[in-house]
Parts: C-alpha cells; sequence; structure tokens
C-alpha cells in the first residue's frame, strides 16, 4: 500500500499541526538512469546478477566500476538505497572470477554492519561455482574456523578494531591475503571522523605498510553518506586521491520533508512543546492513516518512551489491527529478525527505532519516517529519512524539532540543510598522541628501517626516543621491537566510553541504580559534592563524588534551587599556525594549553534566580595539550560597548560558536569547548578561543578557521531568529548565565564580524 | 634435574655460523624415549603421521622469546634443541643464541636443516607459541619456512589429558614437582627472561644470559623427563599408575577411539575398587550396549550404587538393565522351548 496524498493534506488543513510546519519540502520523483553492463564482466557475475533481478546498472555504478577499473580509489557518495554496495561488490567479484587468487578486505565500522552485508553477499556468490569464499572476521569468529579464513578467504569482512589488533600484528598467519590484497572496501566512511577517524586513518596507514611489504598495493573503494569533503576524508583514509562518485542514478519517488517546530510554552524561557508527544501525535496520524511509518528517537530511553505513548494512542482498541513494535540496538537478532519480517509482510505498521535501523538493514519499504529530535547530523538525517520511499511510490519524513540549539537552527534554516551539504567530517591522523600509538604498533608488525617514513610522516624523532626508552632496539640501521607488550591490546580506537562517569541513585539503599552517564568534561561542573543534579525532571542532590572510581552518589530531593558552578579556564597559545586579518577581527588556529578547575558553584532560587549561596568545589586540574581556533575582536568593537555588557556579550557569543560549530563539523557539543577573554594575554584584545576538549585535536580548529565566516554567521542567524527575548538555551545560553544584555550585546558583536 | 649426564663441548658459547649467531653443543648420556603403540596411537588421532614417525629424527623444541604473548613483535633469540645422537642412549644438545636481531637471518638459516631434517617436533606449548612464533620469523624475514606443517608432538595436551584433574595447572614447573618430582634450584622465572635480553642488549654482557641459557637446557631437560614418563604412562604397566592417572589416561584413550585400551583402563581401576563411580559406568555402558553382558554390568551399576546411593541415573540404568536382562532371559528360554 502506498502512502495515500489525502493524508498529507491532513497536515496542512488541521491549523493546529498547519502552525507549527516551518517548511515542506517536495523532492520531485526522479526516474532512474542505467546504464549496461560493462562488456569485460565476468559472465558468471552477469548471470548471477540476473538472478537475483539485476539486469543492468544504474548510471554512477557504471561510473563507479568504470573508475575502479582504471585503477582509482574511489568514494560514492550517492544516497541511502542507491546501490552503493554493488559499486564495490561487482568489481571485487569480477576481479576474483578472473583470477581466484584475488582478495579484498571490506571493514565496516560495527560487527552486526559485517554481519547485513555478510547476507547480502552471500546471496550474490551463492549462484556462482565454484563458490567465492567469503567470511566475516571479528571477535565472534569460532577459534577453530579462523586458520580457514585467515588463508582461503577471498573477501573477509571485517571492522577496523580487528585489524587494529587481532590481523595487521599477525600478518605472517595472513601471508595470503597481503600477498594478493587487491582492494580494501571502507563502507560508512562518513563514520570515520573524530578520535575514532583518525586512529583508523593510522590502521589504515599500517595496513598499506605491511601491504606494501609483501608487495600489493591496494586500492581503496569506499562508500560514503553525503558530506561537504568526501574527497579529503576519502584521501585521508587511502592515502592518495579519490575520485568522488556523486550523481544517483537510482529512481526515487515523490518525497515530502516536513520540518516541524513544537509550539513555544515559555517563550521567555524558550521552552517548547516536548518533541516527543509531537512525534507521538504526527506519527499517530500517519499509522491511523495507514501509513507504514518508522519512528526515529534519539536515545534507548526515549524509543521506550516513545514506544509507550504510540502504543497507548495507536493500540487502544478503535482500530485493533495497528501493530506498534519497537526496535534498538539491544534487541536479539531473532526479536529483530521477527520485526522485519513484520514489517515486510504488512503486519507491524508502525516501528520505534534507535539509530540501530538508521544502517543498511533489510526492512522493506516505509511510506513515513518520523524523526524525534535532529539526529545531531544532515547526513544521519537523510540517512534515517531514506528509510521511507527507498521504492517509487511517494513518502514523506517529519523532523520534529527539540529546544536544543542545533534542533533550532535546523528547522528555522531551510537552506541550510536542503542546500549543497555543509558538513565536514574531520580527522586528523597527524594528533601527536594518537598517531604515536600507531608509530609503535607499526614498530611491532614490522621493524622500521632507519629514515624510514609513516607515509608522509617524519618518525625519526619518535623511533630515536622509544629506542633510547628500550621499546626498540636500534641494530644495523633498524628498530627491533623490544618490549614484552602487544601494544595494540592496550590501544582503543574509540574514545573510551570508560571516561565517563556513572551517576548513582542511592535513595533506596538497598537498591542502588546507575541513572546516568556525564562525560568526563562536565563531571566537575554537573555532579560535584552537593551539586543539584537534574535527571528526567527529577532533581537529585549529589553526596560524594568519587574521582578516582568515577562515581557520583545521589539522593532525590525536592528543592527551590538549581547550582551552577564556575570552571575556571586558562587558556594559553603555544603555538600559532595560521592567521589572518579580517576589517573587524582577527582569526587564527594553533596548538593551545589549557588547564581547567572547577572552583566555587552558586546556590540559585527557581525562578527568581537570585543567588541563595555559595559553596566551594575541591576537584584536581585538569590539564590540556590541544588545538583551538580563535578570533581577537578590533578595538573599535571593543570601544563601542560598555565593558559589562562587552563581557557577557563575549560569553553569549562563544557560547553561540560552540553551539554553531557541529553544524559544519561533525562533531558532538562535548567535543568543543570555549574560553572567552576579555584581554588576552596572546592578542592583547577580547579574544573567543574555540578548542577541541580531545588531547591533540582531531582536526575540528582547522576547518573552524577555514569555514569561521560561516560559522559566526550560522551564530549570528541562531541569536538573530530566535524567538526568545534575552537569550535561552536555543541560542545564546539561558540569561542567567550570559546576562541580560547578552544577547542584544552578541548580536552587536556578530554584526560587527560579519558585516551585517 | 637432568634425565642423565651432560657435557658441554664448551663451556661458554662459541661463534656459530655468523658472528650474529653463538652457540654451544653438549652430549647427553640419557635413553631413547621408545615411545610405544599406545602413545603413537593417541598421537596418531591427532595427525597420522605421527603413528610411525622415526624416532631417531625426533627433535625437541624450545624458545626463549622477547615477549610471551605472539605476534610479529616477538622475537625468539635463543633455541634450545635435542635430539638423539646416533648411538644408543645419547643425545646431542645445542644451544643457537641471537647475538643481535640484525642476524636473525642467520639464527633462521642456521635451524632451517634441523627443522627439515626431523621427523617430528616435540615442544610444551609449542603448538600454540613457539612453533607459529618460529614460522612467523621466517616470513617476516622473507625467507621460505623449511617445513611448514611438521608433524607436532606438543607434549602439553597428553599432559593435560592425565594429571589436569588430579592437579590445579600443567605448567612445566608444576608438572616437575607434582609428576616427575623434583623443584628447580637457582631457577629464574620464565616472566623475567625478554628482561634479560633486553640487559643483555643493552650492556653486552653475555654473562648476563647465563641464568636464561640454563633455564632453557632445563626446559629441555624437562620435556625429555615428561615425554618419558608420558611413554611410560601409556605403554608401561598400568600397575604403576595412580587412579588419577588411570582415569585420565581412559579419557585420552577414549578420545583418541582406542576403545580395547580404554577397557583395559576401566577394568584396571575396577578391580581396584576406586571411589569414583565413572569407571563402573563407563565399563557397565560396555557390557550393556556392545558386550550384552547384562549380568555384569548389573553387578557394576550395583557396585556404583554402593558408593553414590539414591543416585537417580543409576537406580534408572539399573532398572533398565534388569528389564532387558529379564527379556532377553525370556527369549532365551522361548527359544529353548
Ligand atoms: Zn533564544
Amino acid at each position: 500500500m502506498a502512502l495515500d496524498p489525502s493524508l498529507l493534506s491532513r497536515f496542512k488543513i488541521d491549523s493546529r499541526l498547519r502552525s507549527n510546519i516551518t517548511y515542506w519540502h517536495v523532492t520531485p520523483p526522479r526516474v532512474a538512469s542505467y546504464a549496461d553492463f560493462p562488456e569485460n564482466i565476468h559472465p558468471d557475475l552477469i548471470k548471477a546478477l540476473k538472478g537475483r533481478g539485476i539486469t543492468q546498472l544504474y548510471s554512477h555504478q557504471a561510473v563507479a566500476i568504470d573508475s575502479v577499473a582504471k585503477g582509482e580509489n574511489v568514494v560514492i557518495t550517492t544516497p541511502t538505497a542507491s546501490g552503493k554496495t554493488l559499486c564495490y561488490n561487482l568489481p571485487v567479484l569480477d576481479a576474483i572470477l578472473k583470477d581466484r587468487s584475488t582478495r579484498a578486505l571490506y571493514l565496516f565500522p560495527t560487527k552486526a554492519l559485517a554481519q547485513d552485508q555478510l547476507d547480502e553477499l552471500l546471496s550474490l556468490t551463492g549462484a556462482l561455482d565454484p563458490p567465492v569464499r567469503v567470511y566475516a572476521y571479528d571477535g565472534d569468529t569460532p577459534q577453530d574456523i579462523r586458520k580457514m579464513v585467515r588463508t582461503n578467504g577471498n573477501i573477509v569482512l571485517t571492522n577496523p578494531d580487528m585489524l587494529h589488533t587481532g590481523i595487521l600484528p599477525h600478518h605472517t598467519k595472513w601471508i595470503k591475503l597481503f600477498q594478493s590484497l587487491r582492494f580494501v572496501v571502507i563502507d560508512e566512511l562518513h563514520q570515520y571522523r573524530g578520535v575514532f577517524g583518525s586512529h583508523a586513518a593510522n590502521v589504515f596507514r599500517r595496513l598499506r605498510r605491511i601491504a606494501r611489504f609483501y608487495g600489493s598495493e591496494p586500492q581503496f573503494i569506499m562508500c560514503s553518506a553525503t558530506i561537504s569533503n568526501p574527497s579529503e576524508l576519502a584521501e585521508a583514509m587511502s592515502g592518495k586521491k579519490a575520485t568522488v562518485i556523486s550523481e544517483s542514478g537510482a529512481p526515487s519517488g515523490e518525497r515530502h520533508f516536513v520540518f516541524y517546530n513544537p509550539p513555544l510554552v515559555d517563550r521567555e524561557l524558550g521552552i517548547r512543546r516536548s518533541c516527543l508527544l509531537e512525534a507521538k501525535n504526527i506519527a499517530s496520524v500517519l499509522g491511523r492513516g495507514g501509513a507504514k511509518t518508522i519512528v526515529f528517537a534519539r536515545s534507548r530511553l526515549t524509543t521506550e518512551l516513545l514506544l509507550t505513548y504510540i502504543k497507548e494512542s495507536l493500540e487502544k482498541g478503535v482500530l485493533p489491527d495497528i501493530t506498534v513494535r519497537g526496535y534498538r540496538g539491544g534487541y536479539l537478532p531473532r526479536e529483530r529478525r521477527e520485526i522485519e519480517r513484520g514489517l515486510r509482510d504488512g503486519s507491524v505498521k508502525v516501528v520505534v527505532a534507535t539509530n540501530a535501523l538508521e544502517l543498511g538493514i533489510d526492512i522493506g519499504d516505509m511510506d513515513a519516517a518520523v524523526m524525534a529530535g535532529y539526529p545531531g547530523t544532515i547526513a544521519s538525517t537523510w540517512q534515517q529519512a531514506g528509510r521511507a520511499g527507498r521504492s517509487c511510490s511517494p513518502s514523506v519524513a517529519f523532523l520534529v524539532a527539540s529546544s536544543s540549539p542545533l534542533d533550532q537552527y535546523v528547522v528555522t534554516h531551510p537552506d541550510y540543510f536542503f542546500g549543497k551539504n555543509p558538513e565536514n567530517a574531520l580527522v586528523n591522523p597527524n594528533n601527536p598522541y594518537i598517531m604515536w600509538d600507531h608509530v609503535k604498533c607499526a614498530a611491532f608488525e614490522l621493524p622500521f628501517e632507519k629514515g624510514e617514513r609513516f607515509e608522509d610522516v617524519d618518525v625519526s624523532p619518535a623511533l630515536t626516543h622509544l629506542a633510547e626508552q628500550g621499546i626498540l632496539h636500534e641494530a644495523e640501521g633498524r628498530y627491533y621491537w623490544m618490549a614484552e607488550s602487544f601494544p595494540a591490546e592496550s590501544i582503543s580506537l574509540r574514545s573510551a566510553s570508560s571516561e565517563n562517569f556513572v551517576v548513582i541513585d542511592i535513595t533506596e539503599a538497598s537498591s542502588p541504580r546507575v541513572i546516568g552517564e556525564v562525560d568526563r568534561a562536565s563531571a566537575p561542573l554537573l555532579i560535584h559534592d552537593d551539586a543539584i543534579y537534574i535527571h528526567e525532571a527529577q532533581q537529585y542532590h549529589i553526596e560524594k563524588l568519587d574521582w578516582q572510581e568515577k562515581k557520583a552518589y545521589a539522593r532525590r530531593v525536592n528543592v527551590d534551587y538549581y547550582t551552577d558552578a564556575n570552571l575556571a579556564v586558562d587558556l594559553r597559545v603555544i603555538h600559532l599556525n595560521e592567521t589572518n586579518v579580517h576589517p573587524t577581527y582577527q582569526a587564527a588556529w594553533g596548538g593551545v594549553s589549557i588547564v581547567a578547575r572547577a572552583t566555587i558553584f552558586k546556590k540559585i532560587r527557581l525562578h527568581t534566580h537570585e543567588n541563595i549561596g555559595y559553596g566551594t568545589i575541591t576537584l584536581p586540574e585538569e590539564q590540556l595539550h590541544t588545538d583551538a581556533f580563535w578570533f581577537a575582536l578590533d578595538p573599535a568593537i571593543e570601544k563601542s560597548m560598555a565593558p559589562t555588557s562587552l563581557q557577557s556579550g563575549l560569553q553569549a557569543v562563544a557560547n553561540l560558536v560552540a553551539n554553531a560549530a557541529p553544524l559544519f563539523v561533525m562533531c558532538d557539543p562535548k567535543d568543543i569547548g570555549v574560553a572567552p577573554q576579555l584581554k588576552s594575554p596572546f592578542s592583547g584584545a577580547p579574544t573567543v578561543f574555540v578548542y577541541e576538549t580531545y588531547p591533540g585535536g582531531t582536526g575540528l580548529s582547522q576547518k573552524l578557521y577555514q569555514l569561521h565566516e560561516s560559522v559566526l554567521s550560522a551564530a549570528y542567524n541562531m541569536a538573530k531568529n530566535c524567538e526568545c527575548l534575552a537569550g535561552c538555551p536555543s541560542c545564546v545560553g539561558p540569561a542567567e548565565e550570559v546576562g541580560v544584555e547578552g544577547k542584544k550585546a552578541a548580536i552587536a558583536i556578530l554584526e560587527a564580524l560579519t558585516g551585517k | 634435574m637432568s634425565p642423565g649426564v651432560l657435557k658441554w663441548e664448551t663451556a661458554w658459547l662459541t661463534e656459530g655460523p655468523s658472528s650474529k649467531v653463538l652457540l654451544r653443543r653438549g652430549s647427553l648420556e640419557a635413553p631413547h624415549l621408545g615411545i610405544g603403540k599406545r602413545l603413537r596411537g593417541y598421537l596418531a588421532s591427532f595427525d597420522e603421521r605421527l603413528r610411525n614417525f622415526d624416532e631417531s629424527r625426533l627433535l625437541l623444541l624450545d624458545l626463549e622469546t622477547t615477549g610471551l604473548c605472539g605476534g610479529t613483535g616477538t622475537i625468539p633469540f635463543l633455541a634450545g634443541i635435542l635430539v638423539p645422537d646416533g648411538a644408543r642412549s645419547r643425545w646431542q644438545l645445542t644451544q643457537y643464541f641471537l647475538v643481535t636481531p640484525a642476524g636473525e637471518k642467520q639464527f633462521l638459516e642456521a635451524l632451517a636443516p634441523l627443522l627439515a631434517g626431523a621427523s617430528a617436533i616435540v615442544s610444551f606449548n609449542g603448538k600454540r607459541f613457539d612453533w607459529p612464533v618460529l614460522l612467523s620469523r621466517y616470513v617476516l624475514n622473507k625467507m621460505c619456512p623449511p617445513v611448514d606443517d611438521p608433524p607436532h608432538i606438543d607434549l602439553l595436551y597428553p599432559a593435560r589429558r592425565l594429571w589436569s584433574k588430579a592437579l590445579q595447572s600443567v605448567a612445566l614447573q608444576n608438572l616437575e614437582e607434582r609428576v616427575l618430582g623434583f623443584r628447580r634450584r637457582f631457577d629464574i622465572p620464565s616472566a623475567l627472561v625478554p628482561s634479560y635480553y633486553q640487559m643483555f642488549l643493552a650492556s653486552r654482557q653475555l654473562g648476563v644470559m647465563y641464568p636464561v641459557f640454563a633455564h632453557n637446557v632445563q626446559d629441555i631437560f624437562s620435556m625429555l623427563l615428561l615425554a618419558m614418563r608420558l611413554s611410560e604412562s601409556f605403554d608401561g604397566e598400568y600397575a604403576c599408575l595412580s587412579e588419577l592417572e588411570l582415569a585420565g589416561l581412559a579419557r585420552a584413550c577414549k578420545r583418541a577411539g582406542m576403545d580395547a585400551e580404554r577397557l583395559d583402563c576401566l577394568r584396571n581401576l575396577v578391580e581396584r575398587n576406586v571411589f569414583e563411580i565413572l569407571p563402573y559406568v563407563e565399563l557397565a555402558k560396555y557390557c550393556e550396549h556392545k558386550a550384552k553382558d547384562y549380568a555384569t554390568a548389573i553387578s557394576l551399576v550395583k557396585r556404583a550404587l554402593r558408593l553414590a546411593p539414591g543416585n537417580v541415573e543409576l537406580q534408572k540404568r539399573l532398572h533398565r538393565l534388569q528389564r532387558k536382562s529379564e527379556s532377553w532371559a525370556r527369549g532365551a528360554s522361548h527359544n529353548n522351548h
């Protein structure tokens, strides 16, 4: 059953719904652009493809296959469900059929994705005779078949973590693979960003180094969601220029994309109606109207909440045949398959999912997608929206905004979303902390020759240093691994979630339970001793923060105040990488050293916001060497403002820039921090520093520097277009934090900076 | 502890095939193993080539390495090799020492003909550690491994079958103390071996390494003693074995599909009136299903029930046997008429 057009018009007619719609975008249907199979493809493969109903290629698949045939590294960025996997499966299988010794390594960011792709690949290779040997190799692979995978696998599907700890340090056991390694496939390339991406880029440097040792120079085929810098990212991963293929030849039905902003309930505080409740209403209308609907929530918890709401709304006996199911990471494979089957055969009408479903899992065609909250990036928003309307029938996606600054910006700036994707997936393979770890791993895998570079990096100082420490032993111009340890084992590619602090509710002494997690950087501010911590609208008093154990013990309370901690950030510029002078400011990026310490906290009465007490915080100070982007204001701006309004204006601008940065660089809000300085020792002028919270930086600062005009302009729009009176969490931050002058001053400063 | 008298040709290591590899040779007066049919049968259940290998070309191997985790960063710097020396009751012991990691090629070249000429490798935990580590060195030095997959007797596995029930750990040192009956003196712990080599590389003082050389010799001797002991246990008089060893041997034979040998062990255990019910039950199963000797099976189960009164499984088994026995008796008497 297709989407009923009258259902869509209900959203246009119903005045309550209609008034909340900020934008309605229609993408007209697109017909397929086909191409024939290239002439020299192995006939067995063409037969197998035809057996699967694939009788010709989409144009982008043909272009990709052609580029691969020319020996180019390739990155394919066409939309979800455009048949990207065939872009790599076809050339790889073709090469194997023509030369049975050919090997390929497929990398997926998670085990589950590799498993899904294995199933798909097997359904294609099943028809080939003699069979092409395809295996998954990960932590779950039984010991007794590992040897077989190593020696026989034509295609090995794995993840970067396994490559890092299980394959590269044991490369001699994989000699057959490395000797004939023709292709490396990296799917979901856009997920290789930040700390994980910076690590992975180094793992691939090691992979190429080992491949070269065995005399092979693999070609990289990569797939990515649409981002602004696919070629930059592909080059960081594959080590050389890659051809970008972005023009899709796949067909698609008419697509409606609706931005929905829940109404303001408190204009002063900028509080809006819950996006969960609004999403529930929309999903219920769609479900009752017979549309197969998928609802995305942002966390496990909200998935369960939404599921309950929607079940109540749809299964209350009025229309008993509407089945609603949840679908999230923790479900068992059997349950997941059952839900997928239900969706395909139509017995399940509405699914509520976390982003487990964002990635390629086969659930058939949906008519509608509802996102409760902005998924955080344009790329994943399109991936979620893409779950609806994979076939040629019309479909609709609703984005329901929460009050967060990012959500508010997106629903009020459709140009940002529907224009050319401005998001950059960034990595810093040369982050010293990350790279030295991998130089160690590489030295373990294969001795470095004196003067040998780690791809383009001169590593001789590191090698000398490691030799001095006795970790390496230098003899006759080579550095031999001499430590007893196995370096890969102690290096995680993912930023350790063990760094998070847990909050434990001890109200019921007999049954303490974990109620939440707080990242390390926020812990001193949110869960210090005597803090009031708010979780799901419940106040908790923090009785004790155990810094060593990373645990905070909390007790449920009902008090009339909240706490606000002050973080003293001492930031010093260590070196300047680039700078340029603009008429009203000077922008720069470079390395900084930061000492941060939570000092005191204020107790502030709810509603009246009067100060009713202080407390001191005694926690160790945190030191950090990292990268930062900053801009120093021209003295003229300084002179035009009163000192107090300049101070609150700077803080407000800093908050805005922090909120706007993730619009352009794909990162988590907690990956960056801000430090406004009224008179910076470095520039001698009022300066706003935006620093990375990961030691050594992951490439965000440099990109923010390059894109700072767009960032400042978005920050300006964020403040200017917000409906609040004097600041709210959706723009500059609440007035209590930035002062009543904050929003106005920020707009004035940003007007001067951007020339608006 | 030595299995015999060891005489070194020179007390110190001397220059070997190149200045980067030192070695020393010694001869050991000790009997050859004489691995019997049963142990060979057991080994052959893992690798058929081990049924009829030439014992005069055995090679006992023990490596000392720069780390214990494996992987391509683990370098073997000392190889102890013991081979039978033509004449009876003599063995030849050779230690190859890598003076600098830069000499690895020569080190591997020196070992290659020995490995290639061996009929089987004997090691302790060498299947999982020493052999893959060594093989990986050949690959890493772009050399062809002298032999890809030689017949390999890893003493750890039969030792585990025989003694793991009795001992908490079947680590070599524990086997020495609990099975072979001696305790090492003046020895360094295996875990410290890598740091001795690091000290040597830093100081270039060969004297630093002697505790490691001695440790390696002791490892090899213990392997030889252990192999002798295993050979005796499998092929010697069962009367010499403890109940636990005999039970272990029965398990080993079961796993290797050696039924006759297994029944021998079980009968021997039953004759000794052990307190463990398993041998009675196992033997009763055999009597019931294979020999169809219900009377003996019933008496075995009854003996087991005396050791474990109220064991439901045993009671069920007894009832079933009694039913079978009666119907068999009826059938027999029926036929007689
Ligand atoms: Zn606002």
